[in-house]
């Protein structure tokens, strides 16, 4: 069985850099896969990997990491302009971010059209698409 | 000026490719089994000429390749003892750390991606997203286009705000294209 956890954003909002990333690890080190709203800054997502490594031991090999948001240079004049609105009022919250173990989950396959998240528990594929 | 990446990119082999060229000596030493490199190296004082007679000097740092998950039992599979595999996943664990630690003292970066491969694997995207962060300038250098799965034109379309270079550091093909680009980025 494959567990799914969502986090809302209001429940990173508030929380230091520090503490964001190592929220999501606990619950990813509890062999869940983190559905978070929005996503990392980018000195979060390095943050995120620097912490990994730190923890790696041969129970726990690391994480699968995706982001999935927006992709700003397929978008018209005008959905340009709307992102631009929907950055300045949500800031980080636009998007989603898909952190999984990597004993539990194989791999992330993004492209701009979609996600496909291999699962290594059933040899399975599930696929989601956004 | 760096050389960034995935594990088995290429990082090494385009280090070496450009001290052979340009120091006449290797650099790092290369394998097929991934996190071959778990150390930064650098290489200080190569100089390089274009057809115009520019020159540019850079300190060349070949970094251990970011990762998010080392399983030491892939190395097992590979070939190691158990006892080796382990010390090399610790190795690079703390590799990975170093990489990540140094991206703020790099004054232009090359990202060495493997053009078989995804490009759209988010250790790629959060690399290149970390140096525009950081607004060091990145040179994309897509390796193994001597391999027939390449597909630059993949990396292109995942990357389209950056100068990507295809090369084949291995064979040298398209190396010339790549220095010249190397003075672009340095301006």
């Amino acid at each position: 069985m494959v567990t799914f956890k969502f986090v809302p954003y209001h429940e990173v909002d508030g929380l230091s850099s520090a503490k964001r990333v190592n929220k999501l690890l606990k619950i990813v080190k509890e062999d869940k896969i983190v559905i978070m709203e929005g996503r990392l800054r980018r000195q979060e997502e390095a943050d995120l990997i620097e912490i990994t490594m730190e923890e790696i031991s041969p129970k726990f090999k690391g994480i699968e990491l995706s982001v999935i948001y927006p992709d700003k240079d397929k978008q018209d004049a005008m959905q340009r302009l709307k992102g631009v609105f929907a950055d300045a009022l949500l800031g980080d919250r636009q998007g989603l971010t898909i952190i999984g173990p990597a004993s539990i989950v194989k791999k992330i396959e993004s492209n701009p059209d979609q996600i496909e998240l291999f699962t290594k528990e059933r040899s399975k594929k599930a696929s989601r698409r956004r | 000026m760096g050389l960034y990446g995935p594990p088995n990119g290429g990082k090494s082999t385009l280090a070496n490719k450009i001290c052979q060229d340009w120091l006449g000596e290797e650099m790092s030493s290369v394998s097929h089994i991934a996190h071959e490199t778990r150390e930064i190296k650098i290489k200080e004082q190569v100089n390089i000429k274009n057809k115009k007679g520019k020159e540019l000097t850079f300190s060349l740092v070949d970094t251990p390749g970011i990762s998010t998950k080392i399983d030491y039992e892939d190395f097992i599979k590979k070939g190691l003892k158990k006892t080796e595999a382990k010390k090399r996943a610790k190795e690079a664990t703390k590799g990975v750390i170093d990489s990540i630690k140094w991206l703020d003292d790099m004054d232009s970066v090359v990202v060495v991606l493997d053009a078989t491969k995804d490009p759209y694997s988010q250790v790629n995207i959060t690399i290149i997203g970390n140096l525009q962060a950081r607004n060091i300038p990145v040179l994309i250098a897509a390796n193994k286009v001597d391999l027939k799965k390449a597909n630059i034109e993949a990396v292109k379309a995942a990357f389209p705000q950056y100068k990507i270079v295809g090369i084949s550091a291995k064979y040298g093909k398209n190396v010339e294209e790549f220095y010249e680009q190397l003075f672009a980025l340095a301006k």
